[in-house]
């Protein structure tokens, strides 16, 4: 799988709500960073978990990719995240950034950048880690 | 040569690390747009690039910046990388350690006839600004009428300051509040200033034997600076006394139960006066374009509104003082809603007039106010202390008759004041002043600093201290603070004229 298929493959994720595909190529100790959710996800097991509380918290969400670079095994995108957030019933347009990485053991790092402070978790905001 | 994408983001980050700010304006396109979420709105030109981008260095020191994976597309480049820094002027933490911003981000950079003319980048800036608002602790604070707008604006630090919530610290750096102050415009939200009331035949007189400065003249639309002192010649706080109606005095005071103290006079004292804490919450407007941003809004002209000068009027159509005053030692204005009934729309009607101009919403900056020796004395902050000894003898008329405390400042001054306020050029960085330091002159007398902060303007830290009287510029002391034992230089106030 090259990292831009890993890319497609996170994202598809987010917008058919299944994790099963993504989770199936992730290397073992993949790391996940999503700023979103409450720390770093090590591992399938950490990651469900974590991709679970953010389908939790969204009745949909679309990352769309503008654009991407590619060389060898990693990939770095950029695009906007739209989220339709389940408790607060509002949208959320966020730009983003992504590092992806795949190895022969399937992806080892999928890194999402984007701001989360103004979902601060003090003010009731809409904020994936407080789901579940 | 033409640099490549990578190679120009490479030459930014560089120039950023060593704040080689003629470099970074060579690179950038005149139409570049930057994205970057510590700033907020996307810059637009080259002008407000090199504005902010200035502003984020000089904010900034010991400053790296590693690319790790950059991968180049025909006339881009998206990078990962990783920076770490340092905060000017913020102090250090409690245990010595100093603020810091260090992030990892991606970038994205675009360039055309070799100037880079998109540079986006992409990071979570909640570590970076982790100052999420700090719990208040319930009931016996309450909240400031513009508390909402505060928030909003990203308040994250405040004092309880006449029993008031009292933001003083926002999510930026300290030298982005300093520059907004010194070059555009900023609202403080100081509804803690409370006004404590003097109404009726009475009034002037009332007020002018509470206060050591002789307003037996004041008229109607003027403001006054002066102390008020405890019958020991003590000062209880040094507020400003407007005279908005003929038979009305306000003394704007700093964190003292002033009204209380004053009706307790009043009673029983012949005076034909009322005395209250009015619903009355200022809003600070200060900076060089606060004329600007306050001409469309306020009823009557701002600009013959001369300094120390106030007018009823109305701004955004609800009921107003204003006065040409404030806590930045330069221009600015105040803003006295006549009822906290309407306070948010007022909010948000100003930072609307503000928009065009950069206004900025921060706390009082205390970094320009001890640069410009301007301070704020209450029953603790400045306490013990005469005004002989606060440097403020001009603002005592011994003369004028009789007056709470007179008795006290005669014997004082016959006497000489065994003390002195001074400035200090201190060594080092220092950390945030929580309670006076301790100094101890050459000849071994203690005095104490009672104001420490990073000039930006001096680029150095400088503070305000009480001394022994015979202490002279030049002279060396230590000061000990809570990270130790350092060596200061006395010299005058202010430590920066204009």
């Amino acid at each position: 799988m090259t990292p831009q298929d890993a890319i497609a493959l996170h994202n598809a994720a987010y917008e058919s709500r299944d994790a099963g595909a993504l989770l199936d190529a992730l290397a073992p100790g993949c790391l996940y960073e999503m700023p979103l959710l409450r720390s770093r996800m090590v591992g399938r097991h950490e990651i469900a978990e974590g991709l679970r509380l953010a389908f939790a918290a969204t009745s949909a969400c679309i990352l769309e990719i503008s654009r991407t670079r590619q060389s060898g095994e990693t990939a770095l995108a950029e695009g906007v995240m739209t989220a339709e957030l389940a408790r607060e019933k509002t949208s959320a347009t966020v730009p983003f950034a992504m590092v992806v990485e795949s190895g022969e053991g399937g992806i080892n790092r999928i890194s999402l950048y984007l701001d989360a402070k103004p979902f601060r978790l003090w003010a009731d905001g809409p904020v994936m880690a407080m789901a579940g | 040569m033409t640099m490549t994408p990578t190679q120009a983001l490479q030459a930014y980050c560089d120039a950023f690390a060593s704040g080689d700010i003629t470099t970074i304006a060579s690179l950038f396109a005149p139409d570049a747009v930057v994205d970057l979420p510590l700033v907020g709105d996307r810059m637009k030109g080259h002008d407000e690039v090199m504005h902010e981008v200035e502003s984020a260095v000089r904010g900034l020191k010991d400053i790296r910046v590693q690319i790790g994976h950059a991968i180049e597309g025909e006339n881009d480049v998206i990078a990962e990388g990783a920076f770490w820094s340092e905060l000017v002027g913020a102090g250090t933490k409690v245990d010595g350690t100093p603020e810091r911003a260090d992030f990892r981000f991606v970038a994205v950079l675009e360039m055309k006839d070799g100037r880079i003319t998109r540079l986006s980048e992409y990071l979570d800036t909640k570590p970076v600004k982790p100052w999420e608002r700090q719990r208040i602790i319930p009931t016996s604070v309450r909240r400031s009428p513009y508390w909402d707008g505060s928030i909003a604006a990203g308040a994250v630090e405040f004092m309880a300051y006449n029993r008031t919530t009292f933001p003083m610290i926002y999510s930026r750096t300290p030298y982005e509040d300093y520059v907004a102050l010194t070059q555009r415009v900023t609202m403080w939200d100081v509804g803690c200033e409370r006004q404590a009331q003097i109404k009726g035949p009475d009034a002037l007189a009332f007020a002018n034997y509470l206060v050591a400065r002789d307003i037996s003249k004041l008229a109607v639309g003027a403001c006054r600076y002066s102390f008020v002192c405890d019958p020991d010649g003590q000062i209880l706080c040094d507020p400003v006394i407007l005279r908005p109606w003929e038979d009305t005095i306000w003394l704007s005071h700093g964190d003292v139960d002033l009204h209380l103290w004053a009706r307790g006079l009043a009673t029983n004292s012949g005076y034909d006066v009322e005395i209250c804490e009015p619903d009355v919450a200022p809003l600070q407007i200060q900076g060089p374009l606060c004329v600007e941003m306050l001409r469309p809004i306020v009823d009557g002209s701002v600009d013959d509104l001369k300094f120390y000068r106030c007018m009823v009027t109305k701004v955004a159509g609800i009921e107003a003082v204003v006065s040409r005053t404030g806590w930045s030692g330069a221009l600015g204005f105040e803003i006295y809603p006549t009822s906290s009934a309407r306070a948010m729309e007022l909010w948000d009607a100003l930072l609307e007039a503000g928009r065009p101009h950069g206004l900025v919403v921060t706390g009082p900056n205390v970094h320009r106010a001890v640069e410009k020796n301007v301070t704020d004395t209450a029953y603790f902050t400045n306490s013990d202390m005469n005004p002989f000894e606060a440097g403020g003898e001009r603002l005592v008329d011994l003369d004028k008759g009789d007056f709470v405390g007179r008795d006290a400042l005669l014997k004082i001054r016959g006497e000489g004041a065994k003390r002195q306020t001074v400035g200090l050029f201190i060594e080092g960085d220092l950390p945030r002043l929580e309670w006076f330091w301790p100094l101890t002159d050459g000849a071994g007398k203690e005095g104490t600093v009672r104001w420490a902060m990073h000039s930006f303007a001096l680029d150095r830290s400088v503070g305000i201290a009480l001394v022994d009287a015979a202490v002279k510029v030049g002279d060396k002391v230590e000061v000990h603070h809570p990270l130790g034992t350092v060596k200061a230089e006395v010299t005058t106030l202010p430590f920066v004229e204009d």
